[in-house]
Protein backbone atom coordinates (compact mmCIF):
# COMPACT_ATOMS: atom_id res chain seq x y z
CA UNK A 1 0.00 0.00 0.00
CA UNK A 2 2.95 2.36 0.95
CA UNK A 3 4.84 2.04 -2.16
CA UNK A 4 1.44 2.18 -3.97
CA UNK A 5 0.88 5.74 -2.65
CA UNK A 6 4.45 6.43 -2.93
CA UNK A 7 4.65 5.66 -6.79
CA UNK A 8 1.11 7.79 -7.14
CA UNK A 9 3.10 10.46 -5.82
CA UNK A 10 5.71 10.17 -7.93
CA UNK A 11 4.29 9.76 -10.94
CA UNK A 12 2.18 12.74 -10.37
CA UNK A 13 5.11 15.03 -9.31
CA UNK A 14 6.52 14.13 -12.97
CA UNK A 15 3.08 14.22 -14.93
CA UNK A 16 2.52 17.87 -13.01
CA UNK A 17 5.79 18.88 -14.39
CA UNK A 18 5.78 17.38 -18.17
CA UNK A 19 3.38 19.07 -20.52
CA UNK A 20 4.86 22.53 -19.26
CA UNK A 21 8.00 24.06 -20.76
CA UNK A 22 9.38 27.55 -19.12
CA UNK A 23 11.42 29.37 -21.27
CA UNK A 24 13.34 32.52 -21.07
CA UNK A 25 13.96 34.44 -23.54
CA UNK A 26 14.97 37.93 -25.51
CA UNK A 27 11.66 39.69 -26.81
CA UNK A 28 12.96 39.86 -30.33
CA UNK A 29 12.72 37.27 -32.22
CA UNK A 30 13.76 34.69 -29.69
CA UNK A 31 9.58 35.32 -28.16
CA UNK A 32 8.49 36.07 -31.51
CA UNK A 33 9.61 32.62 -32.55
CA UNK A 34 8.19 30.67 -29.36
CA UNK A 35 5.04 32.78 -30.02
CA UNK A 36 4.65 31.32 -33.42
CA UNK A 37 5.29 27.81 -32.15
CA UNK A 38 2.99 27.80 -29.10
CA UNK A 39 0.03 26.40 -30.96
CA UNK A 40 0.94 23.61 -32.09
CA UNK A 41 2.94 22.58 -28.89
CA UNK A 42 -0.46 23.02 -27.62
CA UNK A 43 -1.90 20.48 -29.89
CA UNK A 44 0.88 17.90 -28.89
CA UNK A 45 0.00 18.61 -25.06
CA UNK A 46 2.55 21.30 -24.21
CA UNK A 47 2.60 24.22 -22.66
CA UNK A 48 5.15 27.16 -23.13
CA UNK A 49 5.13 29.54 -21.14
CA UNK A 50 7.52 32.06 -22.34
CA UNK A 51 9.08 34.35 -20.19
CA UNK A 52 11.23 37.99 -21.67
CA UNK A 53 13.87 39.34 -19.96
CA UNK A 54 15.88 42.37 -20.05
CA UNK A 55 19.53 41.04 -19.95
CA UNK A 56 21.83 38.81 -20.40
CA UNK A 57 22.51 37.38 -17.17
CA UNK A 58 19.54 36.64 -15.33
CA UNK A 59 18.10 34.09 -18.28
CA UNK A 60 21.00 31.92 -17.41
CA UNK A 61 20.82 32.09 -13.92
CA UNK A 62 17.07 31.29 -13.75
CA UNK A 63 18.27 28.77 -15.89
CA UNK A 64 20.63 27.58 -13.37
CA UNK A 65 18.46 27.59 -10.01
CA UNK A 66 15.35 26.07 -11.72
CA UNK A 67 13.06 28.24 -12.07
CA UNK A 68 13.09 28.12 -16.00
CA UNK A 69 13.47 25.45 -18.00
CA UNK A 70 15.01 26.18 -21.49
CA UNK A 71 16.20 29.80 -22.39
CA UNK A 72 16.52 31.23 -25.70
CA UNK A 73 18.83 34.63 -26.16
CA UNK A 74 22.19 33.60 -26.70
CA UNK A 75 24.98 31.96 -28.60
CA UNK A 76 27.81 29.84 -27.71
CA UNK A 77 30.86 32.06 -27.48
CA UNK A 78 28.16 33.78 -25.17
CA UNK A 79 27.84 30.82 -23.12
CA UNK A 80 31.10 29.55 -22.97
CA UNK A 81 32.53 33.22 -22.32
CA UNK A 82 29.46 33.07 -19.58
CA UNK A 83 30.45 29.80 -18.01
CA UNK A 84 33.95 30.75 -17.46
CA UNK A 85 33.37 33.03 -14.95
CA UNK A 86 30.70 31.43 -13.53
CA UNK A 87 30.21 27.73 -14.10
CA UNK A 88 26.68 26.52 -14.09
CA UNK A 89 26.53 23.19 -15.55
CA UNK A 90 24.24 24.84 -18.60
CA UNK A 91 24.97 23.32 -22.09
CA UNK A 92 24.14 24.06 -25.82
CA UNK A 93 20.75 22.77 -27.22
CA UNK A 94 19.22 23.15 -30.50
CA UNK A 95 20.44 25.70 -32.78
CA UNK A 96 17.18 27.93 -34.19
CA UNK A 97 18.80 31.34 -36.03
CA UNK A 98 21.27 33.53 -37.13
CA UNK A 99 21.25 37.18 -37.68
CA UNK A 100 23.84 36.12 -41.02
CA UNK A 101 26.71 38.30 -42.35
CA UNK A 102 26.92 37.50 -45.91
CA UNK A 103 29.52 37.85 -49.01
CA UNK A 104 28.24 40.23 -51.60
CA UNK A 105 29.85 41.19 -55.03
CA UNK A 106 28.71 43.30 -57.80
CA UNK A 107 31.64 41.89 -60.15
CA UNK A 108 30.79 38.38 -59.42
CA UNK A 109 27.60 35.86 -59.27
CA UNK A 110 28.59 32.97 -57.54
CA UNK A 111 31.88 32.75 -55.19
CA UNK A 112 33.14 30.37 -57.91
CA UNK A 113 33.89 32.54 -60.08
CA UNK A 114 36.29 34.72 -58.20
CA UNK A 115 39.66 34.60 -60.06
CA UNK A 116 42.88 33.91 -58.51
CA UNK A 117 44.17 36.80 -56.69
CA UNK A 118 40.66 38.24 -55.74
CA UNK A 119 40.26 40.74 -53.60
CA UNK A 120 37.76 40.41 -50.26
CA UNK A 121 36.89 43.19 -47.84
CA UNK A 122 36.41 41.72 -44.40
CA UNK A 123 35.27 43.91 -41.52
CA UNK A 124 38.55 44.97 -39.43
CA UNK A 125 37.55 44.17 -35.74
CA UNK A 126 38.21 40.89 -34.36
CA UNK A 127 35.15 39.48 -33.98
CA UNK A 128 33.04 40.66 -37.11
CA UNK A 129 36.47 39.74 -38.71
CA UNK A 130 36.50 36.17 -37.15
CA UNK A 131 32.83 35.47 -38.04
CA UNK A 132 34.13 36.57 -41.70
CA UNK A 133 36.64 34.33 -42.22
CA UNK A 134 34.85 31.29 -40.61
CA UNK A 135 32.26 31.80 -43.72
CA UNK A 136 34.75 32.02 -46.41
CA UNK A 137 36.34 28.92 -44.83
CA UNK A 138 32.78 27.08 -44.71
CA UNK A 139 33.15 28.25 -48.82
CA UNK A 140 35.89 26.16 -49.44
CA UNK A 141 37.71 29.64 -50.36
CA UNK A 142 40.12 29.71 -47.01
CA UNK A 143 41.47 27.03 -44.20
CA UNK A 144 41.99 28.36 -40.86
CA UNK A 145 44.36 27.07 -38.55
CA UNK A 146 42.88 24.33 -36.35
CA UNK A 147 41.33 25.37 -33.37
CA UNK A 148 41.52 29.28 -33.89
CA UNK A 149 38.40 30.44 -32.52
CA UNK A 150 35.90 33.30 -33.08
CA UNK A 151 38.25 35.75 -33.12
CA UNK A 152 39.80 34.66 -36.34
CA UNK A 153 42.57 37.22 -38.37
CA UNK A 154 43.63 36.83 -42.06
CA UNK A 155 46.98 35.93 -39.83
CA UNK A 156 45.17 32.48 -39.24
CA UNK A 157 44.81 31.45 -42.95
CA UNK A 158 46.58 28.42 -43.45
CA UNK A 159 45.53 27.52 -46.83
CA UNK A 160 44.09 30.12 -49.08
CA UNK A 161 44.14 28.27 -53.02
CA UNK A 162 42.64 31.41 -54.86
CA UNK A 163 45.37 33.80 -53.25
CA UNK A 164 42.47 35.52 -52.00
CA UNK A 165 43.75 38.68 -50.54
CA UNK A 166 41.59 40.38 -47.89
CA UNK A 167 41.37 44.00 -47.26
CA UNK A 168 40.04 45.43 -44.06
CA UNK A 169 37.64 47.63 -43.24
CA UNK A 170 35.22 49.13 -40.95
CA UNK A 171 32.27 46.98 -41.24
CA UNK A 172 29.68 50.57 -41.71
CA UNK A 173 31.97 50.79 -45.00
CA UNK A 174 31.59 47.38 -46.47
CA UNK A 175 28.74 47.96 -48.73
CA UNK A 176 30.33 51.38 -50.03
CA UNK A 177 33.72 49.49 -51.02
CA UNK A 178 31.54 47.08 -53.42
CA UNK A 179 32.87 49.08 -55.80
CA UNK A 180 36.32 48.46 -55.45
CA UNK A 181 36.78 44.57 -54.69
CA UNK A 182 35.33 41.27 -55.82
CA UNK A 183 33.92 40.95 -52.74
CA UNK A 184 32.83 41.98 -49.63
CA UNK A 185 31.45 39.87 -46.05
CA UNK A 186 28.96 42.24 -44.92
CA UNK A 187 26.51 42.49 -41.60
CA UNK A 188 23.12 42.32 -42.64
CA UNK A 189 22.19 45.66 -41.19
CA UNK A 190 24.76 46.94 -43.22
CA UNK A 191 23.58 45.27 -46.39
CA UNK A 192 20.20 46.30 -46.15
CA UNK A 193 20.97 49.70 -45.65
CA UNK A 194 22.51 49.96 -48.96
CA UNK A 195 19.41 48.27 -50.49
CA UNK A 196 21.00 44.72 -50.99
CA UNK A 197 18.56 41.89 -49.97
CA UNK A 198 20.45 39.10 -48.21
CA UNK A 199 18.26 36.60 -49.29
CA UNK A 200 18.00 36.97 -53.00
CA UNK A 201 21.78 39.37 -53.35
CA UNK A 202 24.07 37.13 -50.84
CA UNK A 203 26.26 34.70 -52.98
CA UNK A 204 26.83 33.36 -48.94
CA UNK A 205 25.02 33.50 -45.86
CA UNK A 206 25.68 32.06 -42.38
CA UNK A 207 23.64 28.79 -41.89
CA UNK A 208 23.78 26.66 -39.14
CA UNK A 209 27.36 26.43 -38.87
CA UNK A 210 27.53 30.13 -37.73
CA UNK A 211 29.18 30.34 -34.60
CA UNK A 212 26.77 32.77 -33.58
CA UNK A 213 23.88 30.49 -34.29
CA UNK A 214 21.43 31.06 -31.79
CA UNK A 215 20.60 28.47 -29.93
CA UNK A 216 18.48 27.07 -26.91
CA UNK A 217 20.35 26.19 -23.49
CA UNK A 218 19.67 23.65 -20.86
CA UNK A 219 20.76 21.32 -17.71
CA UNK A 220 22.04 18.52 -19.53
CA UNK A 221 18.95 15.89 -18.24
CA UNK A 222 16.66 18.32 -20.41
CA UNK A 223 18.77 16.81 -23.49
CA UNK A 224 16.37 13.82 -23.19
CA UNK A 225 13.31 15.08 -22.05
CA UNK A 226 9.91 14.57 -24.38
CA UNK A 227 8.63 18.03 -23.96
CA UNK A 228 12.46 19.45 -24.41
CA UNK A 229 12.40 17.20 -27.68
CA UNK A 230 8.96 18.69 -29.03
CA UNK A 231 9.83 22.14 -28.63
CA UNK A 232 12.86 21.30 -30.83
CA UNK A 233 10.96 20.05 -33.06
CA UNK A 234 8.52 22.45 -33.35
CA UNK A 235 11.44 25.01 -33.51
CA UNK A 236 13.15 23.30 -36.11
CA UNK A 237 10.30 22.66 -38.28
CA UNK A 238 9.14 23.96 -42.04
CA UNK A 239 6.91 26.38 -40.35
CA UNK A 240 9.40 28.58 -38.35
CA UNK A 241 11.51 28.30 -41.84
CA UNK A 242 9.49 30.06 -43.57
CA UNK A 243 8.38 32.29 -40.68
CA UNK A 244 11.74 33.31 -40.51
CA UNK A 245 12.19 34.47 -43.82
CA UNK A 246 9.04 35.87 -44.05
CA UNK A 247 8.80 37.99 -41.25
CA UNK A 248 12.67 39.52 -41.31
CA UNK A 249 13.05 39.78 -44.82
CA UNK A 250 17.06 37.97 -44.26
CA UNK A 251 17.43 39.66 -41.15
CA UNK A 252 17.03 36.32 -39.54
CA UNK A 253 17.54 33.35 -40.95
CA UNK A 254 16.67 29.80 -40.06
CA UNK A 255 19.81 27.88 -38.19
CA UNK A 256 18.64 24.10 -38.90
CA UNK B 1 54.65 66.86 39.95
CA UNK B 2 55.35 63.78 38.74
CA UNK B 3 51.38 63.24 39.25
CA UNK B 4 51.32 66.17 36.93
CA UNK B 5 53.39 65.36 34.13
CA UNK B 6 51.35 62.09 34.17
CA UNK B 7 48.19 63.63 34.09
CA UNK B 8 49.41 65.73 31.23
CA UNK B 9 50.45 62.96 28.86
CA UNK B 10 47.17 60.95 30.00
CA UNK B 11 44.84 64.02 28.76
CA UNK B 12 46.95 64.67 25.46
CA UNK B 13 46.43 60.96 24.68
CA UNK B 14 42.80 61.37 25.41
CA UNK B 15 42.45 64.35 22.96
CA UNK B 16 44.75 62.47 19.99
CA UNK B 17 42.40 59.45 20.49
CA UNK B 18 39.16 61.92 20.58
CA UNK B 19 39.92 63.56 17.50
CA UNK B 20 40.92 59.98 15.62
CA UNK B 21 37.20 59.76 16.51
CA UNK B 22 36.09 62.77 15.33
CA UNK B 23 36.76 61.80 12.07
CA UNK B 24 36.20 58.20 12.01
CA UNK B 25 32.88 58.32 13.37
CA UNK B 26 32.15 60.54 10.49
CA UNK B 27 31.31 60.75 6.47
CA UNK B 28 30.95 63.74 4.07
CA UNK B 29 29.13 62.42 1.19
CA UNK B 30 27.90 64.57 -1.79
CA UNK B 31 24.96 63.68 -3.75
CA UNK B 32 22.24 65.08 -6.05
CA UNK B 33 19.12 65.77 -4.44
CA UNK B 34 16.60 62.85 -5.60
CA UNK B 35 16.76 60.17 -5.07
CA UNK B 36 20.43 59.93 -3.81
CA UNK B 37 20.01 62.55 -1.22
CA UNK B 38 16.95 61.15 -0.37
CA UNK B 39 18.20 57.94 0.43
CA UNK B 40 21.03 59.12 2.09
CA UNK B 41 18.95 61.11 4.68
CA UNK B 42 16.97 57.86 4.94
CA UNK B 43 20.09 55.46 5.92
CA UNK B 44 21.50 58.49 8.61
CA UNK B 45 19.77 57.17 11.31
CA UNK B 46 20.73 53.68 10.81
CA UNK B 47 24.19 54.94 10.70
CA UNK B 48 24.00 57.29 13.43
CA UNK B 49 23.02 53.65 15.51
CA UNK B 50 26.59 52.38 14.52
CA UNK B 51 28.17 55.50 15.49
CA UNK B 52 28.74 56.78 12.21
CA UNK B 53 27.23 60.54 11.45
CA UNK B 54 26.60 61.24 7.84
CA UNK B 55 27.09 64.41 6.24
CA UNK B 56 25.00 65.14 3.38
CA UNK B 57 25.74 68.16 1.03
CA UNK B 58 23.81 68.23 -2.13
CA UNK B 59 25.11 69.26 -6.00
CA UNK B 60 22.92 70.41 -8.78
CA UNK B 61 26.02 69.69 -11.20
CA UNK B 62 27.66 66.35 -12.19
CA UNK B 63 31.29 67.97 -12.01
CA UNK B 64 31.44 69.36 -8.60
CA UNK B 65 30.48 65.96 -6.95
CA UNK B 66 33.99 64.09 -7.93
CA UNK B 67 36.22 67.12 -7.92
CA UNK B 68 34.89 67.50 -4.57
CA UNK B 69 35.76 63.94 -3.49
CA UNK B 70 39.14 64.09 -5.16
CA UNK B 71 40.46 67.04 -3.17
CA UNK B 72 39.48 65.32 0.15
CA UNK B 73 36.33 67.41 1.01
CA UNK B 74 33.94 64.73 0.55
CA UNK B 75 34.41 60.88 1.54
CA UNK B 76 32.25 59.65 -0.79
CA UNK B 77 29.70 60.48 -3.60
CA UNK B 78 26.52 58.99 -5.09
CA UNK B 79 24.88 60.56 -8.29
CA UNK B 80 26.70 58.65 -11.16
CA UNK B 81 27.26 55.66 -12.98
CA UNK B 82 30.54 53.75 -14.15
CA UNK B 83 30.24 54.61 -17.38
CA UNK B 84 30.12 58.41 -16.41
CA UNK B 85 32.99 57.99 -13.85
CA UNK B 86 35.10 56.35 -16.15
CA UNK B 87 34.53 59.15 -18.93
CA UNK B 88 35.10 61.49 -16.35
CA UNK B 89 38.17 60.35 -14.90
CA UNK B 90 39.69 59.94 -18.95
CA UNK B 91 39.74 63.92 -18.45
CA UNK B 92 40.53 64.38 -14.70
CA UNK B 93 41.74 61.24 -13.00
CA UNK B 94 41.32 61.47 -9.56
CA UNK B 95 41.56 57.70 -8.28
CA UNK B 96 37.84 57.55 -7.72
CA UNK B 97 36.76 53.91 -7.10
CA UNK B 98 33.46 52.52 -6.86
CA UNK B 99 32.32 50.68 -3.74
CA UNK B 100 28.83 49.48 -4.34
CA UNK B 101 25.87 49.59 -6.83
CA UNK B 102 23.16 51.02 -5.17
CA UNK B 103 20.18 52.17 -7.74
CA UNK B 104 18.93 52.53 -10.96
CA UNK B 105 16.99 54.93 -12.67
CA UNK B 106 16.23 52.78 -15.59
CA UNK B 107 15.87 53.88 -18.87
CA UNK B 108 12.85 52.85 -20.82
CA UNK B 109 11.16 52.01 -24.41
CA UNK B 110 7.53 53.39 -24.42
CA UNK B 111 5.23 53.41 -26.90
CA UNK B 112 1.45 55.13 -27.61
CA UNK B 113 1.04 52.51 -30.05
CA UNK B 114 2.01 49.36 -29.40
CA UNK B 115 1.70 47.42 -25.93
CA UNK B 116 4.69 45.11 -26.33
CA UNK B 117 8.09 44.82 -28.38
CA UNK B 118 7.13 42.08 -30.16
CA UNK B 119 4.64 43.74 -31.34
CA UNK B 120 6.28 46.34 -33.04
CA UNK B 121 6.08 46.41 -37.00
CA UNK B 122 9.01 46.15 -39.57
CA UNK B 123 10.12 49.20 -40.71
CA UNK B 124 8.76 50.85 -37.46
CA UNK B 125 10.57 54.38 -36.29
CA UNK B 126 12.06 54.58 -33.01
CA UNK B 127 13.29 58.12 -31.77
CA UNK B 128 16.63 57.62 -29.40
CA UNK B 129 18.45 60.49 -27.83
CA UNK B 130 20.70 62.51 -29.34
CA UNK B 131 23.53 62.88 -27.12
CA UNK B 132 26.26 60.22 -27.50
CA UNK B 133 25.81 59.18 -23.68
CA UNK B 134 22.32 58.55 -23.77
CA UNK B 135 22.47 57.19 -27.22
CA UNK B 136 25.01 54.38 -26.54
CA UNK B 137 22.53 53.27 -23.83
CA UNK B 138 19.43 53.75 -26.16
CA UNK B 139 20.82 50.98 -28.31
CA UNK B 140 22.69 49.14 -25.92
CA UNK B 141 18.94 48.86 -24.12
CA UNK B 142 17.45 47.71 -27.39
CA UNK B 143 20.13 45.01 -28.27
CA UNK B 144 18.78 43.26 -24.85
CA UNK B 145 15.45 43.32 -26.18
CA UNK B 146 16.74 41.72 -29.43
CA UNK B 147 16.26 44.29 -31.88
CA UNK B 148 19.50 45.11 -33.01
CA UNK B 149 23.11 43.54 -32.43
CA UNK B 150 25.86 46.58 -32.07
CA UNK B 151 29.76 45.78 -33.39
CA UNK B 152 31.08 44.01 -30.25
CA UNK B 153 33.04 45.88 -27.77
CA UNK B 154 30.99 48.88 -28.98
CA UNK B 155 30.14 49.48 -25.56
CA UNK B 156 29.05 52.70 -24.00
CA UNK B 157 30.36 54.42 -26.91
CA UNK B 158 28.05 52.38 -29.31
CA UNK B 159 26.19 55.04 -32.22
CA UNK B 160 23.61 54.21 -34.98
CA UNK B 161 26.43 52.92 -37.26
CA UNK B 162 27.51 50.38 -34.89
CA UNK B 163 24.60 48.32 -35.40
CA UNK B 164 25.33 45.65 -37.55
CA UNK B 165 21.93 43.26 -37.01
CA UNK B 166 18.36 45.23 -36.80
CA UNK B 167 16.30 42.44 -36.85
CA UNK B 168 13.04 44.76 -37.81
CA UNK B 169 14.90 47.09 -39.74
CA UNK B 170 13.59 50.19 -37.47
CA UNK B 171 14.22 53.08 -38.06
CA UNK B 172 16.08 55.75 -35.57
CA UNK B 173 14.95 59.56 -34.96
CA UNK B 174 17.27 61.26 -32.78
CA UNK B 175 16.13 63.86 -30.61
CA UNK B 176 17.17 66.02 -27.57
CA UNK B 177 16.37 63.12 -24.85
CA UNK B 178 13.96 66.16 -22.91
CA UNK B 179 12.12 66.32 -26.21
CA UNK B 180 11.60 62.37 -26.15
CA UNK B 181 8.02 62.43 -24.54
CA UNK B 182 6.31 64.60 -26.66
CA UNK B 183 7.88 62.43 -29.74
CA UNK B 184 5.48 59.40 -28.34
CA UNK B 185 2.79 61.03 -30.59
CA UNK B 186 4.62 60.99 -33.97
CA UNK B 187 6.63 57.80 -33.40
CA UNK B 188 6.27 53.85 -32.74
CA UNK B 189 8.11 53.87 -29.58
CA UNK B 190 10.74 56.33 -27.95
CA UNK B 191 13.35 55.11 -24.98
CA UNK B 192 12.98 58.35 -22.59
CA UNK B 193 14.95 58.68 -19.35
CA UNK B 194 13.38 58.28 -16.27
CA UNK B 195 13.17 62.04 -15.16
CA UNK B 196 11.66 62.89 -17.89
CA UNK B 197 9.39 60.03 -18.73
CA UNK B 198 8.29 61.23 -14.38
CA UNK B 199 7.93 64.61 -15.80
CA UNK B 200 5.02 63.56 -18.03
CA UNK B 201 3.56 61.40 -15.66
CA UNK B 202 4.81 58.13 -17.41
CA UNK B 203 6.25 55.03 -14.77
CA UNK B 204 8.66 53.34 -16.21
CA UNK B 205 7.47 50.23 -14.38
CA UNK B 206 3.75 50.70 -15.57
CA UNK B 207 4.12 52.06 -19.17
CA UNK B 208 7.38 51.07 -20.25
CA UNK B 209 7.15 48.09 -22.71
CA UNK B 210 10.94 47.12 -22.32
CA UNK B 211 13.15 48.70 -19.80
CA UNK B 212 16.27 48.52 -17.94
CA UNK B 213 17.10 46.19 -15.43
CA UNK B 214 19.48 45.60 -12.19
CA UNK B 215 22.31 44.23 -13.54
CA UNK B 216 22.66 47.26 -16.48
CA UNK B 217 26.06 49.53 -16.28
CA UNK B 218 24.59 52.26 -15.97
CA UNK B 219 23.37 51.47 -11.86
CA UNK B 220 24.36 54.51 -10.05
CA UNK B 221 27.21 53.75 -7.52
CA UNK B 222 28.65 54.87 -4.04
CA UNK B 223 32.01 56.05 -5.23
CA UNK B 224 35.15 57.00 -3.07
CA UNK B 225 38.79 57.59 -3.39
CA UNK B 226 41.22 54.85 -3.46
CA UNK B 227 42.91 55.70 -0.09
CA UNK B 228 39.76 55.69 1.40
CA UNK B 229 38.24 52.48 0.12
CA UNK B 230 38.71 50.01 3.44
CA UNK B 231 37.22 52.96 5.37
CA UNK B 232 35.33 51.04 7.89
CA UNK B 233 33.00 53.86 8.48
CA UNK B 234 32.08 53.38 4.33
CA UNK B 235 31.96 49.64 4.89
CA UNK B 236 28.92 50.63 7.20
CA UNK B 237 27.27 53.18 4.81
CA UNK B 238 27.53 50.71 1.98
CA UNK B 239 26.10 47.92 3.90
CA UNK B 240 23.06 50.89 4.71
CA UNK B 241 22.67 51.77 0.84
CA UNK B 242 22.17 48.11 0.31
CA UNK B 243 20.26 47.04 3.33
CA UNK B 244 17.29 45.51 2.94
CA UNK B 245 15.14 48.60 4.71
CA UNK B 246 17.20 50.94 1.99
CA UNK B 247 15.48 48.36 -0.59
CA UNK B 248 12.31 48.12 1.01
CA UNK B 249 12.17 52.23 1.34
CA UNK B 250 13.00 52.60 -2.45
CA UNK B 251 10.16 50.58 -3.82
CA UNK B 252 7.83 52.30 -1.56
CA UNK B 253 9.19 56.03 -1.51
CA UNK B 254 9.20 55.84 -5.61
CA UNK B 255 6.61 53.48 -6.66
CA UNK B 256 9.14 51.45 -8.73
CA UNK B 257 10.44 54.47 -11.25
CA UNK B 258 13.62 53.69 -9.36
CA UNK B 259 15.32 49.82 -9.17
CA UNK B 260 16.97 48.81 -6.49
CA UNK B 261 20.17 47.48 -7.92
CA UNK B 262 21.48 44.87 -5.02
Amino acid sequence: MKTLVLLAALSLSTSALAGTLRVGASPVPHAEILDFIKPTLAKQGVTLIVREFSDYVQPNLALADGSIDVNFFQHLPYLTAFQKDRPLGLVAGAKVHVEPIGVYSRRVKSLRDLKSGATIAIPNDPSNSGRALKLLEQAGLIRLKAGVGVNATPLDITTNVKRLRFRELEAAQLPRALGDVDAAVINTNYALDAGLNPLKDALLLEDKRSPYANLLAVKPATLKNADYLKLVKALQSPEVRAFLLKRYGGAVVPAF
Amino acid sequence: MSTTIRFRTLSSLLLLTLAGQASAGTLRVGATPVPAGELLDFVKPLLARQGVTLIVREFSDYVQPNVALGEGSLDANLFQHQPYLDAFQQNRPLNIVPVTKVYLPPLGLYSKRVTKVTELKRGATLAIPNDPSNGARALLLLERAGLIRLKPGAGVRANLTDIVSNVKQLRFRELEAAQLPRSLADVDAAIINTNYALEVGLNPTQDAIFREGPNSVYVNILATTRSQRNNPDLKKLAQALTSPEAKAWLLKKYGGSIIPAF
